[in-house]
C-alpha cells in the first residue's frame, strides 16, 4: 500500500466535477460546524462550496473498484479554522449521493438522494459549448437544480493538497493529493464570465438557511478531468 | 528520455480488422502488421482513435501549440521481424488544429471537426449518443456514430511505442494512463454500444476501406493521460 509520511493511501478517485462557491451567512455554516471549529472563507469571500460529482471510477487503496464504483454525488463543504491549533480545512457537512454504498459516506454526512445528469458537449473545430443539468431530489421532495451553459476553452492544470474532514465528527480527517484540469467559467471577483446561461435552485429543506436569497455565487469551475488520492491514518 | 509533452484527454478506439496486405504496404521494413491472439480485441489489425485533447502541456508545463485539439488516428500494430520489438505505426492524422499539421509524425492534415456527445444519466445508470465527424482538407472524411451505456470502466496503465509510417526514425515512448471501457466486442460479446456506424471515405485510405474491413471492438476512453518522450 503506498504512503506518504504517516499517512497511507486509502482510495482513489477519477471524475468531473462542477464547483459553485458562494459567499453565504455565516451563521448557519457555523451552526453545521463541531466545535471549536470556525467557518472562514476563501480569499474570494467565498464560504460555501456545492461539488457536483460524477465518478467515473472509485477505487480501493489495493486499486480494485470500490463498492460505489460509479457514482454521482452533490457534496456541501464550508472552509473552516481550528482556533487553538490554527489547522485550516474543508469541512464536509453533507453529501446527497445516488449509491446505497455511498451511505454514510466516509465522512459519515451522505444521504439518499435521486440525481439526474444530463450534458451536451457541442464541439466545432477548436469552439466548444456546454450545457448541463444537474438535478438532485431528497427523500423529502426537496431539489437542487443546476442549469448551465458555457463557452468551453483551454482549462489549467492544478495541482494541490487538501485537508478536508467531517464537520459531523472532525476526527475525521481525508487528505486529498489532487491533479486536475480546471476550467474557470465565472469569478465575478476577476470579472471572468462565460457563462450563457445559469440558473441554480435550491428547495431542501434543510439547506433553506443557506439558500435564503441572500447568498451569492463567487465563482463556478468546471473539471473536466479530476483524479484524486486520498491518505490519512 | 527526456519528456516532450503531457496529454489529458478522452479518446474512443475503434478496431478493426482490415486486408493485412494493405496495412503492410503502409510499413517500413522489416516490420510486419501484426494483432492481438485473445481477448477483446482479438483480431484487429487497425485501430482508429477519436481524440478530444483537454489540454497538451510541453515539458516545462507550459501550453503545448495544440492545447486543444479534436483528431483522429490511424495505427497499425506491428513487430520488428529480427527483435520482436513492439510499435504501433502511425500513418494517417486529421487534426482541427493548425498547430498539429505536419505533427510529430509528420502525417497529419488540417481538417474540420465537429462532435456532438450527449449523456443522460439518471441514478447509477447513464447512456451516451456520441457523434464525431472530421473532413481533411484533401478529401479525407472520418465519421462515427454510436449510442453506449458506460459500465465499469478499467484502470489500466501501459508503456507504448509509436512510430511514423512515413520517418520509422520519428519514435516516441509513450506511458499512458486512463480508464478503458469496452462498449462493444465481437471475440468478448460486449454489446453494449447500439445504433454505431462507422464510415471512412477517405481517397488514400480506400484500399483498407473497401467494404471487407470488420469492426472488432470500440472502447470509450473517459479519462486519459500521457506522457510522451523521445526515444
Amino acid at each position: 500500500m503506498e504512503s506518504k509520511g504517516a499517512e497511507s493511501l486509502l482510495d482513489s478517485t477519477i471524475a468531473t466535477r462542477i464547483v459553485l462557491a458562494f459567499q453565504t451567512g455565516p451563521a448557519a455554516l457555523q451552526a453545521r460546524l463541531t466545535a471549536p471549529w470556525q467557518v472562514t472563507a476563501t480569499p474570494s469571500g467565498a464560504n460555501l462550496m456545492v461539488i457536483f460529482n460524477d465518478v467515473w471510477l472509485n477505487q480501493d487503496a489495493g486499486g480494485r473498484a470500490a463498492p460505489d464504483a460509479v457514482n454521482r454525488y452533490v457534496g456541501f463543504v464550508t472552509p473552516a479554522k481550528h482556533p487553538e491549533s490554527g489547522e485550516e480545512a474543508s469541512c464536509n457537512f453533507l453529501i446527497f449521493t445516488a449509491h446505497p454504498d455511498g451511505l454514510p459516506g466516509k465522512y459519515r454526512t451522505a444521504r439518499p438522494a435521486t440525481i439526474r445528469r444530463e450534458q451536451e458537449v457541442r464541439s466545432e473545430d477548436l469552439t466548444t459549448t456546454v450545457s448541463e443539468r444537474f438535478t438532485l431530489q431528497t427523500p423529502d421532495g426537496g431539489l437542487v437544480d443546476l442549469r448551465l451553459k458555457y463557452v468551453g476553452g483551454v482549462p489549467t492544470h492544478a495541482a494541490g493538497r487538501a485537508r478536508v474532514r467531517s464537520a459531523a465528527d472532525p476526527s475525521i480527517l481525508r487528505i486529498y493529493h489532487v491533479d486536475q484540469l480546471v476550467y474557470v467559467v465565472r469569478d465575478v471577483p476577476k470579472e471572468i464570465d462565460r457563462v450563457q446561461d445559469l440558473r441554480v435552485d435550491v428547495t431542501v429543506p434543510e439547506l433553506r438557511d443557506l439558500f435564503d436569497g441572500s447568498e451569492r455565487l463567487i465563482s463556478l469551475a468546471v473539471s473536466p478531468w479530476y483524479f484524486r488520492q486520498v491518505y490519512g491514518k | 528520455m527526456a519528456l516532450l509533452n503531457v496529454t489529458r484527454d478522452a479518446k474512443i478506439h475503434v478496431r478493426l480488422r482490415a486486408n493485412p496486405a494493405a496495412l503492410q504496404r503502409r510499413l517500413p521494413e522489416p516490420w510486419l502488421v501484426t494483432s492481438a491472439a485473445e481477448g477483446p480485441h482479438a483480431g484487429a489489425n487497425l485501430v482508429v482513435i477519436f481524440s478530444e485533447v483537454l489540454l497538451r502541456q510541453d515539458a516545462g508545463g507550459g501550453q503545448a501549440p495544440d492545447a486543444v485539439d479534436l483528431s483522429v488516428a490511424f495505427l497499425i500494430p506491428a513487430a520488428h521481424v529480427q527483435t520482436q520489438e513492439p510499435a504501433s505505426f502511425i500513418f494517417r492524422i486529421l487534426t482541427a488544429n493548425p498547430a498539429g499539421v505536419p505533427g510529430r509524425y509528420r502525417n497529419s492534415v488540417r481538417a474540420t471537426a465537429k462532435r456532438l456527445r450527449r449523456l443522460a444519466g439518471d441514478g447509477l445508470s447513464t447512456t451516451v449518443t456520441d457523434e464525431m465527424a472530421l473532413r481533411s482538407v484533401d478529401g479525407g472524411h472520418v465519421e462515427l456514430r454510436l449510442q453506449y451505456r458506460p459500465g465499469v470502466p478499467v484502470r489500466m496503465q501501459w508503456p507504448t511505442t509509436l512510430r511514423s509510417a512515413v520517418d520509422p526514425s520519428l519514435a516516441r515512448a509513450y506511458h499512458s494512463d486512463a480508464l478503458v471501457d469496452v462498449v462493444w466486442s465481437e471475440p468478448a460479446g460486449i454489446a453494449r454500444a447500439w445504433d454505431v456506424q462507422f464510415r471512412v471515405t477517405d481517397p488514400s485510405l480506400r484500399d483498407l476501406f473497401d467494404g471487407t474491413e470488420r469492426l472488432i471492438s470500440i472502447a470509450a476512453i473517459p479519462w486519459f493521460i500521457r506522457e510522451e518522450f523521445a526515444l
